[in-house]
């Protein structure tokens, strides 16, 4: 065999349509058992391990019929970043092998065009999306946005009114027994432990809960004691993020601290003095500062008459642009986001009996490929099977 | 001979669908069709009390009519003695009770008794009401039977709200007399107050009066706001608390209801016709709202005529290929038409009533997706008349109107739409091109249970009757693909004008990728030579399957499969459904279709 051959046999393979069918099959096989295993790992999970991942292995659920059972035997999937780009990969052989400029396939073309851009579109919003919210309450004002998933270990310089600047870790690059000795302050900290998810409360070691040497801020104070414990697993309560660290300033310790993202939205900050300068330290959601301040202006949540059934949610809302003096009021409420400098606030939530009001904010450079994509595709669908159907009604006459 | 046939035919036709003329011919002016249409506001939504009357009926009871004692007792007929003659209400069997454990409470043995009047249950409640409050607070972890008497404690609780809308639940004697003692105390009180020069109110509410005005106000928890009084929709004990003070007297509407009640109890039909115009008389004419239709379309329930009609066609197609197709197919065809069009016009009347696209809830899907198969099935068999399209037609529309009348009895299907589909635009491109596609995905599996079938009975099938199969499949999955693909795109859309994200990988969208997916394979495969019709046939069998998860299953998964999924009677007819698609296809692998070379047909 020549290697020409050789090359030929395996793009006539790649192209193939039957590599595309197999493709598609394991795809509706992939998809159904993602979705089974949301119910037990959450939709979240469910999306690492299944549709962003090369290989997955699924198993009956052990509370099924049988379960006990049936739950041994390992289904094994490919992924969804195995068959997504072979399946570009058989799209592209395949035009490239098998094209002819003829009028009555020009649609298909269309359609494949808008498939490749769905699947590019998708990995590239799923590498460039973020997705943050913003709380407000009503005349309230804020320019900054907090992360669904990620938290950050936190360290700011506090002057007469409010914070100078900010020093921020995220949670992930934080390792137990480490220490952080090259921050631009005058002092370096000890990170003791790290809890991905953590149990805290009051008293300590008899419910398996330990101080680790606390002696300073909230932990001291209240008493505190943590436990590790496993991931929630859920889209609806997030992690306890919990850190042990200690500050020391010059060889000298100034104590022990633990900061956890539960402390920030309930208790005062924890702060500590070096050399006359008043600093505070925290585990906190992952905030990102914006260059503009939304003020909410009004929330309303509209009912039906005589009912509890919301009909709209909606907030008016001041954008303020510090950098170029742009000022302007604007609606956001239920399918009417607003779009500024890249990102779309959604209105998403409220609380305080109707005075607060969460803004979802995206920022996906590559919002508008589906678009476009969705529009080749039903022409491309629409043509083709028009000039099907018309052969067809041709036939039958 | 033939005509004789053709006309029985269409007479039978004609009988079924009568509810849909009866109205307009015979015009009912009885006191209780006057109510019926008269409108009030429940649920958001202003409606006329028929509509009411039925919801609440089909919630407790799981129909529209009850019947006792050999006799049909309709839903406005019971909700007026709700209203204004508690002592006959309470008499009805209204409450469907079917789990064993909460019959053996009263004593009773599964399939002994299903239905339950107020006073069978009542001196049983204080132990329903112990029962339902020592469930499992988490919803997902409740057992059958942990659910049943929740279930049953709400539909006893909706009951009593209702029931106390015209006057209190513990007051037995007449209405009348009650308002006018009511109405003086609050009066003799507002009096010395006022001669009184004092500030304060307090002084003058003696406890009676206390004890009263608590009645009116559990009167105004009821959720029927049956009165429009003052430019506003008020509860009668509303009306009490605010109208007698600001009118020095009873206003003129409670006096009514008074005569109502009256008139109801003594059974004096003219005098109840007569309190019931002037009461209507006082509700609005608001633009927008038809509450007319509504009556109309509760009256003539379009749906379940046209259930009938496809019942009959799918009858006179098994006849004409059996006996004589030139004799019933063309009438089965246009039979088929007729209840094509009261389908249509039912669809019509909800866009008209509601304000809504057609489709906005999962009953409506139902209903939607059987119009577009049986629109597609006409077309078909406009094509090529060979009674395949009649008889797919009619099964799909047939299954799907059945399917929409069982999820029917969960309350009002033309409901207001929460916030987020609150949007008229949305729900008539993505939701309809959904339905669309899931309709034209159930006709291609139907038509291939059919050709099946037809294929086994009839001992194969000729070669020009599979091609026509072949190309209606063909035709069927292709308008799938075509419109789930630009459904599901145009899901991910609204989904990134609500919350910004074009995909979740939430349960429904998955639904929909995979018919999406799957006709797509099922095309590949055709142009690449994987497949012929046998295959095709299999394929879009299994895409019932898939078609019924995305529509169905993937709504059972947030409730459902977690720990009692399998117990959800609705989970149960899914798992049937699925087994007897794959047992079809299983019996075709073993039993294949064979194909005649030469025309018999």
């Amino acid at each position: 065999m020549t290697p020409h051959s050789v090359l030929k046999l395996l793009l006539d393979a790649l192209g193939s349509l039957k590599l595309s069918v197999i493709l598609l099959a394991l795809s509706v096989l992939l998809v159904f058992f993602g979705t089974l295993d949301q119910v037990r790992i959450g939709i979240r999970e469910a999306q690492d391990i299944y549709f962003e991942s090369l290989f997955a292995i699924w198993r009956y659920p052990l509370i099924w019929p049988g379960g006990d059972f049936l739950n041994y035997i390992p289904v094994p999937l490919p992924g969804g970043y195995l068959i997504g780009p072979l399946l570009l990969v058989n799209l592209v052989t395949g035009h490239l092998r098998y094209w002819r400029p003829r009028w009555s396939i020009i649609g298909i073309s269309f359609i494949h065009l808008g498939i490749i851009m769905l699947l590019v579109g998708q990995l590239a919003t799923n590498l460039l999306q973020t997705e943050d919210y913003m709380w407000l309450d009503e005349g309230g004002k804020s320019n900054y946005v907090e992360s669904f998933q990620l938290d950050e270990f936190y360290i700011s310089k506090i002057g007469e009114d409010g914070a100078l600047g900010v020093y921020s870790l995220p949670y992930k690059s934080l390792e137990a027994e480490s220490t952080l000795d090259s921050l631009p302050f005058p002092f370096e900290i000890k990170l003791h432990q790290v809890f991905d998810n953590a149990q805290i409360a009051q008293g300590g070691e008899s419910q398996g809960r330990q101080k680790f040497g606390v002696n300073q801020g909230l932990g001291q104070s209240l008493n505190l004691g943590v436990r590790e414990i496993e991931s929630f697993h859920s889209d609806e309560q997030r992690d306890i993020r919990t850190a042990v660290i200690e500050v020391s300033a010059g060889g000298e310790s100034l104590g022990t601290w633990m900061v956890s993202n539960v402390f920030e939205s309930r208790f005062p900050q924890q702060e500590f003095v070096v050399d006359g300068q008043k600093y505070a330290v925290g585990m906190r959601y992952k905030r990102t500062y914006l260059s503009y301040t939304l003020t909410l202006l009004e929330f309303n949540h509209d009912r039906y008459p005589g009912t509890n059934i919301p009909s709209n949610f909606s907030s008016r809302v001041l954008v303020e642009n510090q950098e170029n003096g742009d000022s302007k009021e604007v609606m956001i409420f239920m399918n009417n986001p607003l779009r500024y400098e890249g990102m779309t606030f959604y209105q998403a939530s409220f609380a305080k009996q109707d005075t607060a009001s969460m803004f979802q904010v995206v920022h996906n450079p590559s919002w508008l490929v589906p678009y476009i994509a969705c529009i080749l595709v039903s022409i491309g669908l629409t043509y083709q099977f028009g000039v099907a159907g018309f052969r067809m009604l041709r036939r039958v006459k | 001979m033939k005509r004789a046939a053709i006309i029985l035919m269409w007479l039978l036709a004609v009988a079924m669908a009568w509810p849909i003329l009866k109205p307009a011919v015979k015009k009912d002016e009885s006191g209780e069709a006057v109510l019926g249409k008269m409108t009030v506001l429940e649920g958001g939504r202003v409606k006329p009390l028929d509509s009411v009357a039925r919801q609440t009926l089909l919630i407790i009871r799981g129909k529209q009519k009850i019947s006792m004692d050999g006799k049909r007792i309709s839903a406005i007929d019971w909700m007026l003695d709700m209203f204004f003659n508690r002592e006959a209400a309470d008499a009805m069997p209204v409450f469907r009770i079917d789990h064993p454990e909460i019959l053996g409470m009263f004593g009773l043995e599964a399939g002994t008794k299903k239905y339950f009047s107020y006073n069978d249950l009542y001196p049983y409640l204080t132990k329903i009401q112990e029962q339902a409050r020592q469930v499992n607070p988490d919803q997902k972890q409740r057992n059958p039977y942990e659910r049943a008497v929740t279930q049953l404690f709400g539909m006893l609780i909706q009951h009593q709200t209702i029931a106390q809308t015209i006057v209190p639940l513990s007051m037995r004697d007449e209405v009348a007399p009650y308002y006018n003692t009511v109405s003086r105390s609050i009066l003799d009180a507002a009096a010395k107050f006022a001669g009184s020069g004092e500030s304060s109110p307090e002084k003058f509410t003696t406890p009676k009066l206390q004890m009263q005005m608590r009645e009116l106000n559990d009167m105004a928890q009821t959720p029927v706001f049956l009165l429009h009084y003052n430019g506003d929709w008020k509860t009668p004990g509303e009306v009490m608390i605010e109208g007698i003070p600001a009118e020095g007297k009873l206003p003129e509407q409670m006096a009514i209801l008074g005569r109502l009640a009256k008139s109801r109890k003594s059974g004096d039909e003219e005098a109840f016709r007569v309190a019931a115009n002037q009461l209507a008389a006082y509700t609005p004419h608001v633009a927008g709202e038809n509450p007319k239709t509504e009556y109309y379309f509760n009256q003539s329930q379009p749906f379940v005529v046209s259930l009938t009609l496809y019942v009959l066609v799918m009858l006179l197609v098994f006849l004409g290929w059996q006996f004589s197709p030139g004799l019933f197919l063309p009438t089965a065809y246009h039979i088929l038409w007729l209840g094509f069009i009261i389908h249509t016009a039912g669809l019509v009347l909800r866009v008209i009533i509601t304000g809504y696209a057609p489709v906005t809830n999962l009953y409506s899907s139902a209903v939607g997706v059987g119009w577009v198969a049986v629109l597609l099935s006409l077309i078909f068999e406009y094509l090529q008349r060979k009674g395949v399209g009649s008889l797919a037609a009619a099964t799909v529309g047939f299954l799907t109107l059945l399917v929409a009348h069982h999820l029917s009895d969960s309350g009002d299907t033309m409901e207001k739409m929460r916030a987020v589909l609150n949007s008229n635009f949305w729900l008539s491109t993505h939701v309809i091109t959904i339905t669309m596609g899931y309709g034209a995905t159930f006709l291609g599996g139907f038509l291939g249970i059919i050709y099946t079938l037809y294929g086994w009975f009839r001992r194969g099938i000729a070669k020009d009757m599979q091609q026509s199969f072949h190309r209606m499949i063909y035709g069927a999955i292709a308008f799938s693909l075509l419109f789930s693909f630009v459904g599901t795109v145009l899901g991910g859309i609204w989904a990134d004008q609500s919350w910004g994200r074009f995909w979740g990988w939430d349960p429904k969208e998955n639904g929909a990728l995979m018919i999406v997916l799957w006709t797509a394979m099922v095309l590949h495969a055709l142009r690449g030579g994987l497949i012929k019709t046998r295959g095709l046939v299999n394929l879009a069998i299994i895409g019932n399957v898939i078609t019924a998860w995305s529509w169905f299953g993937t709504n059972m998964l947030g409730v459902g499969l977690h720990s009692y999924g399998f117990m959800d009677s609705a989970f149960f007819w899914l798992v049937m459904f699925w087994f007897s698609q794959f047992f079809i296809i299983g019996l075709e692998w073993l039993f294949p279709v064979r194909v005649k070379r030469i025309e018999i047909d």
